[in-house]
């Protein structure tokens, strides 16, 4: 089921209206709002249902048994075992057929007849988030981080709570956990963020980021050989953005769902573009997914603690990781390479260069270097982004090539103008992330609750009026 | 991503687990939210309801279709009645009509 669309808006209020008359029972609240999000979830394909509920029941044992035992050996192959089987499900559902055709390729290289079966599987939307929800669930047990949920049914209720099932964020469990275990608690919280979020989400995703897709981003790549550079130019600035508004919208709306129901999760994008440096744009876009690997991956390896190569190392295999999550293909690993050496390149430079004595204050000190000096890095950070979304855009390698390759045709532009409005008003959308609307929350928050229904109302008619017909599924829903 | 703490992550909302807890409070608190939420449904449905039967129209021919359509299109031509469509019919013709039809071509 889709956010955007009628099934969901039929869907919501009913749950939202059951939510709040069974939430001062919790005994039929949780069975309620479990059938709800697993509906949400079964909307898409019923099948798929029983891979979240394999997942929630092992990985609640799994969490159970390691807090009750004390022996350490006892709980590392309690803890190993429940992880092989998450990761187990997301390997075959999400990487066989990749790995399975990678290793053939390598079989046919060598001359070697035989190869590996494919099967055609499809991909359950969502599969990464819920095992990523289950996998932090466990290890914050075994590390003794946070107690195994009450109940089976409070963890299950965490692993599908339906604003977040799909596309994230990936909240943790010693976030979410407590408020699913005593949803009595909650109270329908900060209404004008809640609206403001929602409202800004759909206008992301209808209006801005389905425009550009058909507009402009997909017919170029589809065919990138018809178009000289400053279409490609256009198209790659156009999937910056898509994929900002795309993604974010999605965030937007769970968080702001969720608020509705009482509920508070985390954020997710915090005005990437802005970033002036890799790792700060890492720490503004999915920043669940970039602080989950940096808890579970990255410091678990070492992370900053060891010598400096290995430092680099680490940053390199966490987002080659990073990468592979997004996508079973070679160009979104390909991806994450970039990023990984772009950082450790970062992080070699921060380190060994500027800290230097004499090249600091010639770099930074003056008008310049307030001024110009953050607005280059941050000009210059953009472009390495788009670069990378070539790859994490394209079919295969084959693709991404010939569109960097038109860069060097420079003919007509083909691009209607209002392909730039758009990319600026999508650019300017990052002002709503973080609490940078908070003015303007709170004043319609203090408008009477008639006003506030109109008004919301108004702005979803014009956002409806303006996006393209139907609604394209979420970039992130592939992951 | 080293001095990223989600645990203090920006958020201006409630933690449901603080102290400050009343189910007075909490009717209190609910009672607008609720109001607004069935404004907003309300409101929406009408300034949109040419383009939700447009959607219930592209629903597969069946049951479901049948019951939708016979439930919203009195609705539809209530909203049609008092004007309160042309509001999305103006800006659709206006600027939305020209970025759906926009689209770059070799």
């Amino acid at each position: 089921m889709l956010f955007p669309t009628l099934s969901f808006a039929f869907f919501f209020i009913i749950v939202f209206t059951l939510h709040w008359v069974l939430v001062s029972r919790p005994r039929i609240w949780k069975p309620f709002m479990l059938a709800a999000s697993y509906f949400f979830y079964g909307w898409w394909d019923w099948r798929f249902v029983g891979l979240i509920i394999a997942c929630t029941v092992v990985s609640h044992l799994a969490a159970m048994k390691m807090a009750g035992e004390q022996r350490p050996s006892v709980k590392k192959l309690v803890l190993t075992g429940a992880l092989v089987f998450d990761l187990g499900i997301l390997a075959v559902f999400k990487y066989y057929g990749f790995f399975a055709t990678s290793f053939n390729g390598i079989l046919t290289a060598l001359n070697i007849q035989s190869a590996i079966p494919l099967f055609s599987i499809i991909l359950p939307v969502g599969i990464s988030f819920f095992t990523f929800h289950a996998i932090n669930y466990m290890v914050d047990v075994f590390r003794g981080k946070i107690k195994p949920a009450e109940s089976l049914v409070d963890f299950a209720i965490y692993m599908a709570l339906f604003p977040q099932l799909v596309a994230g964020p990936i909240v943790r469990a010693r976030q979410l956990l407590p408020q699913v275990t005593h949803p009595e608690r909650c109270i329908p919280m900060d209404i004008g963020r809640a609206a403001g979020l929602i409202l800004m989400g759909l206008f992301k995703k209808m209006v801005i980021a389905n425009t550009l897709a058909t507009a402009m981003v997909d017919p170029v790549f589809e065919q990138p050989a018809a178009y000289g550079a400053p279409d490609i130019i256009l198209a790659i600035y156009s999937y910056a953005i898509q994929i900002y508004c795309d993604f974010s919208a999605y965030s937007d709306m769970a968080i702001g769902f969720s608020l509705l129901l009482g509920f508070d999760i985390m954020l997710n994008f915090n005005a990437p573009y802005f970033a002036e440096s890799l790792q700060e744009f890492w720490q503004r876009w999915h920043i669940s997914l970039s602080t989950f690997i940096r808890d579970y991956l990255y410091f678990p390896m070492g992370g900053s603690r060891l010598s400096e190569w290995k430092t680099y190392r680490n940053l390199i295999v966490s987002f080659l990781l990073a990468g592979l999550w997004h996508g079973a293909n070679w160009t979104f690993i390909f991806w994450g390479l970039l990023h990984g050496i772009y950082r450790a390149v970062e992080r070699f430079v921060e380190t060994n260069i500027l800290k230097h004595p004499v090249s600091t204050p010639a770099i930074t000190a003056g008008p310049w270097g307030r001024l110009c000096l953050p607005f280059i890095k941050r000009l210059w950070l953009f472009h390495f982004i788009c670069l990378t979304w070539f790859f994490f855009r394209a079919e295969s390698f084959h693709d991404a090539w010939i569109m960097l390759g038109r860069l060097a045709h420079w003919t007509k532009p083909l691009a209607p103008p209002m392909i730039i409005a758009i990319i600026i008003a999508g650019f300017l959308t990052q002002f709503g992330d973080g609490q940078r609307m908070r003015n303007i929350w709170n004043r319609y928050a203090k408008l009477h609750p008639a006003w506030q229904g109109l008004l919301a109302a108004v702005v979803l008619t014009v956002i409806l009026a303006l996006g393209p017909e139907g609604v394209a599924p979420f970039i992130y829903f592939q992951f | 991503m080293n001095n990223l703490n989600i645990d203090k992550m920006p958020t201006n909302a409630v933690n449901p687990n603080q102290e400050q807890y009343d189910p007075r409070n909490y009717r209190l608190k609910l009672f607008p939210v609720i109001m607004a939420v069935a404004v907003f449904y309300l409101s929406a449905m009408l300034l949109n309801a040419d383009g939700i039967k447009r959607n219930i129209e592209l629903m597969q021919y069946g049951k479901a279709r049948d019951v939708a359509l016979s439930v919203f299109s009195p609705i539809a031509g209530f909203s049609n009645r008092l004007g309160l469509t042309r509001f999305r019919t103006i800006i659709e013709k206006s600027i939305g009509d020209r970025m759906r039809n926009e689209k770059i071509n070799p």
